[in-house]
């Protein structure tokens, strides 16, 4: 299966590449009902508190109040590392973002005492002191995600005191209470306890924070009310019952979260909103065109979502979704109305899976031309988490306008030809050059600027392929390429990057699955009870 | 705490426009308060991917030097400018590639990023440095505004996390303060508990309200720390910074003016650039704050600009190799740039302050990221600071303080000592500085 070898010659590269394969396989962890990967259990990455993300913020509120608002539409951007914006490292809380959230509170609060969720919340008579003790219980519980002490009952009955003493109604005394609820830290962040703060061995999670866990990877939100049961009764506990939850989580609508937030930043979807082609050369381009790529590309990792197709698939369907503007950009021959629909491709089409979704050609392109070496830079960092060492300073970019010399093949071939730049751009630029035949906007074409595009190339140990098609099928046979869709759903699913001593977990997942031809379901159930996603170590200062 | 109180609350802009200013008929030509009653005011302005210097750097210096083609807009405010040339960042110089990250975090902090994607470590930025000293004379202590938010996804540069592209100030090593790129943020935080109608009993029970619900969070951020790690502890620190930089809001004095009506959130660059030079002139004379940071977009920038006739990525178009096509393009971006500093500095030099305007009682700093877009340099940064900030810089001039641009000037950390003086704020030394500055006063 391994197709690309990691060569001594780029040490930086190969030292990513072959990073998976460090330290063998590990043991089996724990001694719980689990039979998942094995791994070192001690060797369990460190976590970091996680705060909720606008994203998870906005659909927290969501299902926690049902609210019309969307406070976090005005919150500052949420900083991305390592390709997302869940990594818990560096989701810090600034002033202006807490001020944001105390207002939010205020707001969120206001709404849900006057409009018609209020009834949910106040289910029953709040002048009743025991009565509060149940609304304060059971919104605190699930904004929290965790069951609630008698003493944090108390102490937001207090909040009610202080506009009850002020001579105004129980109105504005709930009020003061949910508001507590909804800025306190516990709502605010995903806290996971420790028994012994002094402590940084590994121990599993109690139930509840394996249910959020859970719920932020598939929902990008807070468990519901069955989850919620589910660990309470304990099958969260065994490795059956995790799966089980998987599934019915899976199912929820609310799994098109993975779709909008995992594939959205993995597979750059998001990416084509802030994409703007330049509009002389590519006047096809508009709002129409685009959204239907966006749809494309969703419901194309859809399909993978709900198991209809095996992961190993990705980058060579038979299938892909369009709607009669998609299929005539495309130029296939489909009668297809305005909405999108499951088409089946033939070999001898020109689209083939993931890596001739328009979505993808036109965000690894600029405004004016394509960019093999982006291309091949995405596909070696996103498909084969392979990163290429940067360009020296002072080297990169080519003419964007007034090109001589041919296509732009010629031109980074010339480029290649000194060998400070050759060392890099053999390993991206034939992975780029082999999608040449679709433009800036992924539209399909023979010729560039006038010259024939050739296709074909070579990667750099020896392979060779004569188009995108046989390229895409020698990158999908790569077990780099299996280990990869590991690593970014568990970077994904935790929040954090796979500690070194967690690779073993990794591979034992990625191998498991390309030998099974597994599907994307499966390989999130072997995360999901995998000995890192139930674990926690937590971390002291400078022992990161 | 200087300044003169104003109890008189001011109406500004008519139906329909989005912002006026407000003309304070309290200030005009009031002989009542001396210049120097008004404070010193601060705006860093940042964009990104660094300048065509061919068409930056005018060719003499001194007081009797022509405005180069990308600084003629400034033509109107030419006498408050000063335009400084090779100062240099050397910490900002990433390890390996990753220049825009290195230029952007160092922007203020003259710090070097630590290159990762998880484990930020900067440095305090200068203008933080002046907030944690002023920031308590005003209900906001800094404000810190942008245009792009950066909502797309994709890695940032060169395996440094975005907190390093996106961010200029920062309150610590470890924290980026986050900007807010929407124009009703900045509007309801400049005039956040105006509310004519509420009667002072009312407000004082707002008041009350609030102070208990933050009372509670910070009980609860209390106990919740004796539950985590040490690491953690110190990121829930973040949560407490926030509880009491609101608590002691509430106890700030209201507001030196108020307003009619709410900017509306745009996504057209032109407005909403000109809605946030507007805000901030606000925002300082208002008293507000004294300290803004501006990102007139994040490092390194692809944004296209077709009604400049730019329609490819800045980014791309900065990586000119010297082909003119590209030269023309980003001079006509870094030109629009400058245009908009210069709309900024004409607004604040039209609000009137005592005998003289917002703008001489203030200080705006310009500068990039790098200083050429394809060579990525961090030294002869291009470089303008505007206002005489109460006759601390002597403006109306072009200095260059390394003619020799193959070599390392001065280091930018040594303005910033000066800028931290005109401020009120002295400091010893700031990241590499060596000094202060000669030539400015």
């Amino acid at each position: 299966m391994a197709l690309f070898k990691c060569l001594g010659l780029l040490s930086l590269v190969a030292l990513l590449a072959c990073d998976g394969v460090i330290g063998g396989a590990g043991g089996p962890g724990g001694g719980d009902s689990f039979s998942g990967p094995g791994g070192d259990a001690g060797a369990i990455g460190a976590q970091v508190m996680h705060r909720l993300n606008r994203t998870e913020y906005r659909n927290t509120v969501r299902d926690l109040l049902g609210t019309q608002l969307d406070p976090a539409a005005s919150f500052p951007a949420d900083d991305v590392s390592l390709g997302f914006d869940n990594i818990a490292q560096v989701l810090t809380i600034s002033p202006l973002q807490f001020e944001l959230y105390e207002q939010a509170a205020e707001d969120l609060t206001v709404e849900a005492l006057t409009t018609g969720v209020r009834d949910a919340i106040v289910f029953c008579d709040p002048n009743v002191s025991s009565c509060r003790d149940d609304i304060f219980r059971e919104l605190a519980s699930r904004a929290w995600r965790r069951p609630t002490t008698d003493a944090e009952i108390i102490r937001l009955q207090q909040l009610v005191d202080v506009a009850l003493n002020e001579g105004q109604g129980m109105e504005e005394g709930l009020e003061l209470a949910i508001r507590g609820i909804l800025l306190s830290p516990h709502f605010i962040y995903r806290p996971e306890l420790e028994d012994d703060p002094s402590s940084t061995e590994p121990h599993l999670l109690n139930d509840y924070e394996l249910a959020s866990r859970l719920s932020y990877f598939l929902w990008s939100s807070m468990p519901d009310d069955a989850l919620f049961d589910a660990a309470t009764s304990g099958r969260l506990r065994d490795e059956a019952g995790l799966r089980d939850e998987v599934d019915r989580m899976l199912s929820d609508p609310k799994a098109q979260a993975l779709v909008d937030n995992f594939a959205g930043q993995w597979l750059r979807i998001r990416s084509l909103d802030d994409h703007v082609p330049d509009y002389a050369t590519f006047p096809d381009w508009d709002d129409s065109l685009k959204s239907s790529m966006s749809q494309e590309t969703k419901m194309f990792f859809g399909d993978f979502l709900r198991g209809d197709v095996p992961m190993d698939e990705l980058l060579m369907t038979d299938f892909t979704y369009l709607n009669d503007r998609l299929a005539a950009h495309y130029g296939l021959p489909f009668d297809l109305g305005p909405e999108l629909e499951r088409v089946s491709l033939e070999p001898t089409d020109s689209r083939f899976g993931l890596l001739t979704l328009g979505s993808l050609l036109t965000v690894t392109s600029t405004p004016t031309r394509t960019s093999p070496v982006k291309r091949g830079v995405w596909i070696l960092e996103q498909l084969l988490c392979s990163e290429p060492p940067p360009p020296p300073p002072g080297v990169e970019g080519l003419p964007q306008d007034g090109m001589s010399g041919g296509t732009l093949r010629d031109q980074l071939e010339q480029h290649r030809a000194d060998p400070t730049c050759a060392s890099c751009h053999n390993l991206m630029d034939p992975l780029g050059l082999g999608l040449e035949q679709y433009d800036a906007i992924g539209a399909y074409r023979t010729e560039d600027q006038g010259f024939p595009i050739d296709a074909g190339g070579e990667l750099v140990d020896g392979q060779t392929f004569a188009d995108g098609r046989e390229m895409a099928a020698l990158i999908q046979g790569d077990e780099r390429f299996d280990l990869c869709v590991v690593e970014k759903l568990f970077t994904y699913a935790l929040g954090r990057p796979p500690g070194s001593s967690e690779h073993p977990f990794l591979e034992t997942i990625a191998q498991s699955s390309a030998q099974s031809g597994a599907q994307l379901p499966e390989i999130i159930k072997r995360i999901v009870t995998s000995e890192p996603f139930r674990t926690r170590r937590g971390t002291m200062e400078g022992s990161q | 705490m200087r300044g003169p109180k104003f109890s008189r609350r001011l109406m500004l802009g008519g139906a329909g426009a989005v912002i006026t200013l407000p003309l304070f008929e309290s200030f005009i030509g009031d002989a009542a308060y001396a210049d120097d009653s008004f404070p010193a005011r601060l705006i860093c302005y940042y964009v990104p991917n660094g300048m065509h210097m061919a068409a930056w750097t005018p060719s003499q210096t001194g007081s009797n030097y022509t405005l180069s083609p990308i600084l003629q807009p400034l033509a109107p405010v030419k006498d408050q400018i000063l335009v400084l040339g090779g100062l240099s960042n050397t910490p900002a110089q990433p390890d390996g590639p990753g220049d825009h990250a290195g230029g952007t975090s160092g922007f203020l902090t003259a710090a070097h990023a630590n290159k990762s994607e998880t484990e930020v470590r900067l440095g305090i930025s200068m203008d933080q440095v002046i907030a944690n000293q002023i920031g308590d004379a005003t209900r906001i202590r800094s404000m810190q505004i942008g245009i792009d938010g950066g909502g797309n996804s994709g890695g940032c540069d060169s395996g440094y996390s975005c907190s390093y592209t996106r961010n200029i100030s920062w309150a610590s090593e470890t924290q980026p303060l986050s900007k807010t790129t929407s124009a009703g943020v900045v509007f309801n935080q400049i005039f956040e508990g105006v509310d004519p109608n509420a009667s002072i009993e009312e407000q004082e029970r707002r008041k009350l309200y609030k102070t208990s619900v933050l009372d509670y969070v910070h009980e609860q951020t209390q106990a919740l720390e004796q539950k985590l790690g040490s690491f953690d502890r110190a990121k829930l620190d973040q949560y407490t910074t926030g509880i009491f930089e609101l608590e002691q809001r509430l106890d700030k004095a209201g507001l030196v003016c108020g307003a009619t009506e709410e900017p509306s959130n745009t996504s057209d660059i032109v407005e909403k650039v000109r809605i946030m030079n507007d805000l901030m002139v606000l925002a300082l004379q208002c008293d507000a704050t004294r300290v803004i940071t501006f990102m007139l977009g994040n490092a390194g920038s692809n944004r296209s600009y077709p009604f400049l006739g730019a329609s490819g990525g800045h980014h791309n178009y900065s990586h000119h190799q010297g082909d003119p096509v590209n030269h023309a393009a980003i001079q006509a971006i870094d030109t629009w740039e400058v245009e908009q500093l210069s709309y900024l500095l004409q607004r604040m030099n039209e609000v009137p302050e005592g005998t003289g305007t917002l703008l001489q009682h203030s200080q705006v700093f310009f500068s990039s990221e790098i200083e050429d877009g394809d060579a990525h340099r961090h030294r002869n940064l291009p470089v303008i600071l505007a206002g005489e900030c109460h006759g601390a810089f002597n403006t109306g001039r072009h200095i260059d303080y390394e003619p020799n641009k193959s070599t390392n000037g001065p280091s930018i950390a040594n303005l910033f000592l000066n800028m931290m003086a005109a401020m009120g704020v002295n400091q010893g030394s700031f990241a590499n500085s060596t000094g202060t500055l000669g030539q400015l006063g």
